[in-house]
Parts: structure tokens; C-alpha cells; sequence
């Protein structure tokens, strides 16, 4: 099964045309190239990949980490039997 | 006795059925090409109209996959046009007080794509989720405010949406705004996107649509023809770069045309019949503003759409104002070549008469191999003329809903 991480580094390279190598885990939004709308999208991407649903509060993202464990934790809580 | 600053044309760019380019789209118009065909989409079959004016543009040419990605077509196409328009008049941002820079705009129905495939989403694929752009992409002030961002504009960003007369009330009120004072430069144009599924059947229920022509599909829009029946959909964009004159006089700009009149009115009539009275009131109101009489002009752009009612009114608009002079004057239509672009028509109509100030030369009117008693002016029917003389021409733009909008421009170098 894909991680997370391997997911999001997926989306984001293909949508925003960007070196996987920026993606460590304390690059902020600013290193990446993104902005917090970006995230938005990639969320909603990974919610449907995933088939999870991300609750609006949730999406505090400062560093690429926070956002892997963001999906990581809300594909946990919600894993279909 | 005309008062206020002479606003200067300066740049122009289109994104149209006949190509991406002003010199590529004026040369099909006077070649009497037609952007017009069977639509190149997923849907087209099972359609009862199937043909349409569209535009072949790869976003990927022009913006980054994640920049596509966030844009509808609409500001796709304008955005590309407002480049082109720029980068012709010479433009350097770097040098312009921003704060005295602004865009007008038109548009019909603005985002039709985005919200197409998120009603699609909803509705036939039961998804209970949209894309976290959709109302960005969606709103009627996207495409405008996407090239303001680009390019800093900080002075005026107004979209107006008045149906099919959108993008010529979007330069006339952009010239006023030069003209009074309230801006020294500004981007004006429109741009359409609406060859939707949705937006395609609901101009169907209308019954608006042209019937296909049985021999050639690219003819089916023939305005002022006895044997006209109706309107091809079109889709695509022009932005024009207006300046106060003196200032693009003072930085050695190319003018192509000055903008010297624009007189808007509503019919009051009827949410679709047009009305003699409305549009004949908007000429006179342009030619007013203008300071000019009706025998000053040489050439006018019809609306002219290719419906019975619209072509037969506008016949008799342009008579109540030119009276025995009418006949005198070279009418025609466009549409027949690059369909109607709804919100994008005033502009892309527009950049066709700055064109023909430009290489003095009248484009025709496509198709009219039958003529109809009520439309009785000289209509260029079939071929375009060269080597006229052309100092002021005239483009109409009407719409449902009853605005009308009216501009008259001069040629560029003749003073």
C-alpha cells in the first residue's frame, strides 16, 4: 500500500511540476512553491484517492510533515473495515 | 462639442475561432474563411446542434499545468489575450502608474466549463464534494481579476455581463473612465467559453440555434439572408489596451485607432425581442458622443446574429439613423465567419474594425446568397473589399435582456 508521504509527494510533484527533493519533511509552503489554497487542492486530491473526508478545521498545515500526518491520522481513523 | 481626453487604441490580442492572432483572424475574415464546424467534443452526437465556432488553444503552451489547472477557459482566453494585447502596445508595466491602470471586462456566462463539471460531479456522478477551485474558477470576475493580478493593476477591475453586448459596453466604459479622467490606461475586452453541455442545451431549448447547413456545415450562420436561421455559438477572447492619447503619444506608442464615441441604451422592450427604438437610440447616443453625423461613418460591424428577428431589426435601426445614407454604407457581419462569441463579441468585433481602419479594407458578410426585402442595405455579401477609404467605422452590439452598446472608431494615423 502506498504511505501517505509516497502519496503526497506524488500529487504534488505532478501538480505543481516540482523536485520531489523539496519535499522534506520541515519544508514550509514557501519552500515548496505553494500557497495555502494549493493545499486545498492537494487535500482534495488525496481525499479522493484515499476516499477519506479531511474536516475543514484540520487542514493547518505549516511544513510538509504536518500534512503527512494530517492524511496519515484521518486515513487511520476512517479505514474501512 | 466633445469634451474630456482622446483615448488612444494601443494593443489588441483575440483567441478566436479564426485563429490566435489579430493578423491571422482579420486575414480569414476578408478571405471569408469560417471558424465555424461540427463540435470537437465528448457530447457533440448526441446533440441537436452539433456545430459551433471554436477555439483551438493548448493551455499548456501558455501556462504552467498547475496555473491550467486552476483556470477556466474563459480566463484562459483572456488572459492569453491580454498578453498578446500588451506585449502589441509596447506596454511596460514597470514604467505605468498602476494605480491609474485597470481592466474592464466582459462576460456571459463567465465560468460555464467549471461550473458544467461541477454540476457533473454532483448531480451524475453523486460525488458529495467539489474542487477546492470551482468558485474561483467559476465567478464572473475571474477572468478579469487574473490578469489584474498578473499584471499589478491596481485602478479599476469591473466586469460587466450584459449577455451579447458584455465586451463593447466593457471598452465603452473603459473609454469613459480614460475619458472623465478616472484612468490613464486600460485593459478592455471580453472573453466566452460556453460550448458546454449545459450551456449548449439550454441555447437549444431557446431555439435560437441555426439549423446545420445540409451541404456545408461551416456555412450555417448567414446573416441577413432571407434564408438565415439563427445564431452558431461561438467561443473565445479579445482584450484592446486603451490609453489617454496624449500619454501614448508621449511614450512613442503605436496608435492603431482612436476609440471617439460609445452610446449605450436599453431596449425595454422584451427579454429577447429587440427593439428598433433601443438600438437605433444607441447609435445616435455614440454618434453624439462622437460629435460626429450619421455620413461620417464608413463601414459598420453589425450585430447581425443570422436570427430572423435581430438582422431585420437592425436593418431598419440602422435606416431610422442614416436614413437614404444607409444604403450608402458598407454593413456587415462577422458572426457569419467567427460565430456569435456572446460576451466576447463587442470586443472580437472591435478588434475587426480596428482592422479594417488598419489595412482599410471591409470584411463581408458570409453566406447571404438570398436576399430578404427587410434587409435591404449593402451587406458586402460574399467577398471582402480592399483599398477603401475608411476614417470612422461603427460596431453594434445588442443583446437579450435590451443593452445595447455602440463604438465608433477612427483610423490611428490619419492625425
Amino acid at each position: 500500500m502506498t504511505t501517505s508521504k509516497e502519496l503526497l509527494i506524488r500529487i504534488i510533484t505532478e501538480k505543481f511540476e516540482i523536485d520531489p527533493q523539496v519535499l522534506v519533511p520541515q519544508a514550509t509552503l514557501e519552500d515548496i512553491g505553494i500557497d495555502s489554497l494549493d493545499i486545498f487542492d492537494v487535500v482534495f486530491a488525496a481525499e479522493e484517492e484515499l476516499d477519506i473526508k479531511v474536516p475543514n478545521d484540520d487542514v493547518k498545515i505549516a511544513v510538509f510533515q504536518d500534512l503527512v500526518d494530517l492524511i496519515e491520522r484521518v486515513r487511520t481513523e476512517q479505514a474501512k473495515p | 462639442m466633445r469634451h474630456g481626453r482622446r483615448v488612444a487604441v494601443t494593443g489588441q490580442g483575440i483567441v478566436s475561432p479564426l485563429g490566435n492572432d489579430t493578423d491571422t483572424f482579420f486575414s480569414a475574415l476578408l478571405a471569408g474563411k469560417s471558424g465555424i464546424g461540427r463540435l470537437r467534443t465528448d457530447f457533440a452526437e448526441a446533440m441537436d446542434c452539433k456545430i459551433g465556432a471554436q477555439v483551438s488553444l493548448d493551455p499548456l503552451l501558455h501556462f504552467s499545468k498547475s496555473e491550467a489547472a486552476s483556470l477556466d477557459r474563459v480566463s484562459q482566453f483572456a488572459m492569453v489575450a491580454a498578453r498578446q494585447s500588451v506585449a502589441s502596445a509596447g506596454l511596460d508595466m514597470a514604467a505605468l502608474n498602476l494605480s491609474r491602470t485597470g481592466i474592464c471586462l466582459g462576460t456571459g456566462m463567465a465560468g460555464a466549463g467549471s461550473l458544467d463539471d461541477a454540476y457533473k460531479r454532483l448531480y451524475r456522478d453523486n460525488a458529495n464534494r467539489l474542487k477546492p477551485f470551482t468558485v474561483l474558477m467559476a465567478m464572473t470576475s475571474a477572468a478579469a481579476s487574473q490578469i489584474a493580478l498578473t499584471y499589478g493593476l491596481s485602478g479599476p477591475n469591473l466586469t460587466y455581463s450584459t449577455a451579447c453586448s458584455s465586451s463593447a459596453v466593457a471598452i465603452g466604459e473603459a473609454y469613459r473612465l480614460i475619458r472623465h479622467g478616472y484612468a490613464d490606461t486600460m485593459l478592455a475586452g471580453g472573453s466566452e467559453a460556453l460550448l458546454t453541455y449545459g450551456s449548449i442545451r439550454a441555447w437549444e431549448a431557446l431555439r435560437t440555434l441555426a439549423r446545420e447547413d445540409a451541404d456545408d456545415c461551416t456555412a450555417s450562420c448567414k446573416p441577413f439572408s432571407a434564408d438565415r436561421s439563427g445564431l452558431v455559438l461561438g467561443e473565445g477572447s479579445a482584450v484592446v489596451v486603451l490609453e489617454d492619447w496624449d500619454l501614448a503619444r508621449a511614450r512613442g506608442a503605436h496608435i492603431l485607432a482612436e476609440l471617439v464615441g460609445y452610446g449605450s441604451s436599453n431596449d425595454c422592450a422584451h427579454i429577447t425581442q429587440p427593439s428598433v427604438e433601443g438600438q437605433a437610440s444607441a447609435m445616435a447616443a455614440a454618434l453624439a458622443d462622437a460629435d460626429l453625423p450619421p455620413d461620417a461613418i464608413a463601414y459598420i460591424n453589425a450585430h447581425g446574429t443570422g436570427t430572423k428577428l435581430n438582422d431585420r431589426t437592425e436593418t431598419a435601426a440602422i435606416k431610422r439613423i442614416f436614413g437614404d445614407l444607409a444604403y450608402g454604407i458598407p454593413v456587415s457581419s462577422t458572426k457569419s465567419m467567427h460565430g456569435h462569441l456572446m460576451g466576447a463579441a463587442g470586443a472580437v468585433e472591435f478588434v475587426a474594425c480596428i482592422e479594417a481602419l488598419r489595412r482599410q479594407s471591409i470584411p463581408p458578410t458570409m453566406h447571404l446568397s438570398r436576399p430578404d426585402p427587410e434587409c435591404d442595405l449593402d451587406f458586402v455579401p460574399n467577398a471582402g473589399r480592399t483599398g477603401v477609404t475608411l476614417e470612422y467605422v461603427m460596431s453594434n452590439a445588442f443583446a437579450f435582456g435590451g443593452t445595447s452598446a455602440v463604438l465608433v472608431a477612427r483610423r490611428g494615423d490619419a492625425h
